[in-house]
């Protein structure tokens, strides 16, 4: 019993620096992405990223989109100007978009799509509006569809009405399909962060759109993870509270683990110690890891958890 | 026996927990420096750059705090920060400063400490200053690191140290390059290192070369080259180049009505001619263009995306 124990306790410390080792290996990637500025300019013309966006409406977020220096990259929003008729208004006057002319697409027939619009300002022509009803059983998974069936590029990156991109996670995902040959990747996600995957557009039409399980028809070989966040929530208003009281409990959890190892190694009771002292390192790497997260998202709190919660939580982001 | 192991267990987990810990405030302090003293300091030491760029350029100027902790980084930053964002910028005064303040050595010596990529990144300010031959021969080791990143900073790194060789050397460059890459190479090439003379590059039998050729290509929109890219795509030993080649007629906007397109168009697999269907629509190529390119069964899509396209009709 006690070499078992023991065993668990080692997997746990092992598993516990590979994590951390994973996040600053990706921050100090990250840091190092930022100083190389080709990537991100006009140079780089191999790949193209089409952003899917349901229940994207506020500008901020459109905004925050449309920042990115990458020129092979549009955002697609996908709104219903019935359903949310100010909202629709308030984009289309904002950013002087005008209706113009889609065919039903070939890839997905079964989508309804209202009307496209796009924008006449020259710093938001990569911005296309998707006009789309949205029922009563409204699920992201269709906005997706719709989106994707009027993307350009090869990639697609669907984001919800409560995610966020970070500003250079566009530059970063063009950089990590940069490094393998073309059209061997075709999945990229981020263990970190909040919920996001770039898809290739072709696995995505092999699983019959976003709405099935389509991350089973991607071999091991072509998905890559990475441990640096790419987008975070913006439904948590009290995110910045919740960071601090849990930096100070992960710290109180290190020292109380470490004080309660000394404890019981004082009187002899080696194996009681083991367990406390694994906490204290289990919780001083967390806190590690987020410093290295927070850093790389320019400082605003980003839950290392929020990834596998979403996933749990919400069955609607089943398959992101 | 296992009373042992756990012993060896305990005492081997306190020191990793007190590592984290260590680490966590090491960082803490590190970040508030950065936010704070750093910050300030890195924009006294732009101002006072910009000012003796700006002024007769003959004496080294003089920066404050220099020789504190973590000063000699910060104004490698400054200095390779200006370097990367100025284009024909005479860098005598700069080239002075790093000998004066042996900047070059700061960094080489970084890259000799640090591992991954943050020996690239050492590696990365390295190739923006104005460094002298030796540094070129002290970071040739790491062009055979196993990081990519260091691989290619170092060659950055004695491309901007000897301009004159840097095409013998991304030739003899024992790796292939990357989309990203040829990019910063890109970048390079803005910043005057490499010559702009496309021909020797598409001439050569170096495939690294061969892409950074086709990048100036697209990327300055050379019409003249349109006979070498065809021969490229005809080209089926390097179908990848091909491809590329093809990419590059495509942002031209040039015929593709030609032999060669046809028969690499017929060897593509379904889901490369869609994407090739594509970029062709999103260059604005007619739906009879591609009538005659592709098959009878892929009509629709085309018709659909040329006659749907947004660009057309903003």
């Amino acid at each position: 019993m006690k070499t078992v124990l023991l065993l668990v306790l080692c997997a746990v410390v092992a598993a516990a620096c590979a994590f951390v080792g994973a996040v600053l290996r990706g921050r100090n990637k990250r840091l190092l992405l930022g100083r190389m500025h080709g990537i991100g300019s006009s140079l780089s013309e191999e790949f193209g990223i089409s952003v899917l966006c349901s229940g994207v409406g506020t500008p901020e977020c459109i905004e925050a989109l449309l920042k990115s220096e990458y020129t092979r990259f549009e955002a697609v929003v996908v709104l219903d100007a019935a359903g949310a008729s100010e909202a629709f208004a308030r984009l289309t006057a904002r950013y002087r978009m005008i209706r113009v002319e889609w065919r039903g697409s070939q890839e997905f027939p079964e989508i309804v799509v209202r009307s496209l619009w796009r924008s006449r300002r020259r710093s938001c022509r990569r911005l296309v509006l998707v006009d789309r009803p949205q029922g009563p059983e409204f699920a992201p998974a269709d906005d997706w569809n719709a989106a994707a069936a009027v993307a350009a590029y090869d990639y697609l990156l669907p984001v919800d009405g409560r995610t966020c991109l970070l500003p250079d996670a566009v530059t970063r995902l063009v950089a990590e399909l940069g490094e393998h040959p073309y059209g061997t990747v075709a999945w990229v996600r981020s263990y970190v962060g909040a919920a996001v995957s770039l898809v290739a557009r072709e696995a995505v039409l092999a699983a019959g759109g976003f709405g099935a399980d389509w991350r089973r028809g991607i071999g091991r070989r072509n998905r890559i993870g990475l441990w640096e966040p790419l987008a975070y929530r913006t439904d948590r208003p009290h995110a910045a509270k919740r960071c601090r009281y849990a930096t100070w409990g992960l710290g109180l959890l290190v020292v109380g683990g470490l004080a309660a190892a000394a404890t019981a190694t004082a009187s002899g009771r080696w194996t009681l110690a083991a367990v406390p002292v694994t906490a204290a390192v289990v919780a001083g790497a967390v806190l590690r890891a987020r410093q290295a997260v927070m850093r790389v998202a320019g400082g605003r709190c980003i839950s290392i958890w929020e990834c596998k919660k979403s996933l749990l939580k919400n069955s609607q982001y089943r398959g992101i | 026996m296992i009373e042992q192991f756990y012993i060896v267990y305990t005492l081997c987990a306190a020191v990793l927990a007190c590592g984290f810990s260590v680490g966590v405030v090491g960082a803490a302090v590190r970040e508030r420096r950065r936010t704070g003293r750093d910050a300030r300091l890195r924009t006294e030491y732009l101002h006072t750059l910009m000012l003796a760029l700006g002024g007769d350029g003959t004496q080294v100027p003089y920066f404050p705090l220099f020789g504190r902790f973590g000063s000699r980084r910060l104004l490698c930053e400054a200095v390779a920060g200006v370097v990367a964002i100025t284009y024909g910028l005479n860098d005598g005064l700069l080239r002075r400063i790093v000998a004066h303040y042996r900047l070059d050595r700061r960094m080489l010596r970084q890259a000799r400490r640090c591992r991954g990529y943050r020996r690239a990144q050492a590696l990365a300010v390295l190739a923006c200053l104005p460094a002298d031959e030796s540094v070129a021969a002290a970071v040739a080791p790491y062009l055979r690191s196993r990081n990519r990143y260091v691989r290619f900073h170092a060659l950055a790194v004695q491309l901007s140290v000897d301009p004159s060789h840097a095409l013998q050397r991304i030739g003899d460059y024992a790796y292939p390059l990357s989309a990203s890459e040829v990019a910063e190479l890109m970048a390079l090439l803005r910043r005057g290192i490499l010559p702009l003379a496309y021909g020797p590059l598409l001439e050569t039998r170096s495939l690294n070369l061969r892409r950074v050729g086709l990048a100036i290509v697209r990327q300055f929109g050379i019409e003249e080259a349109e006979g070498r890219l065809l021969q490229f795509v005809a080209d089926t030993a390097h179908p990848a180049l091909g491809r590329e080649a093809l990419y590059a007629l495509c942002s031209l906007r040039r015929s593709l009505l030609r032999r060669e397109v046809a028969v690499f168009i017929t060897e593509m697999d379904a889901r490369e001619r869609r994407a090739l269907l594509r970029c062709m629509a999103l260059e604005g190529y007619a739906p009879t263009t591609m009538q005659r390119l592709f098959e009878e069964a892929e009509r629709p899509y085309y018709e659909t995306l040329v006659q749907s396209y947004k660009r057309s009709l903003a």
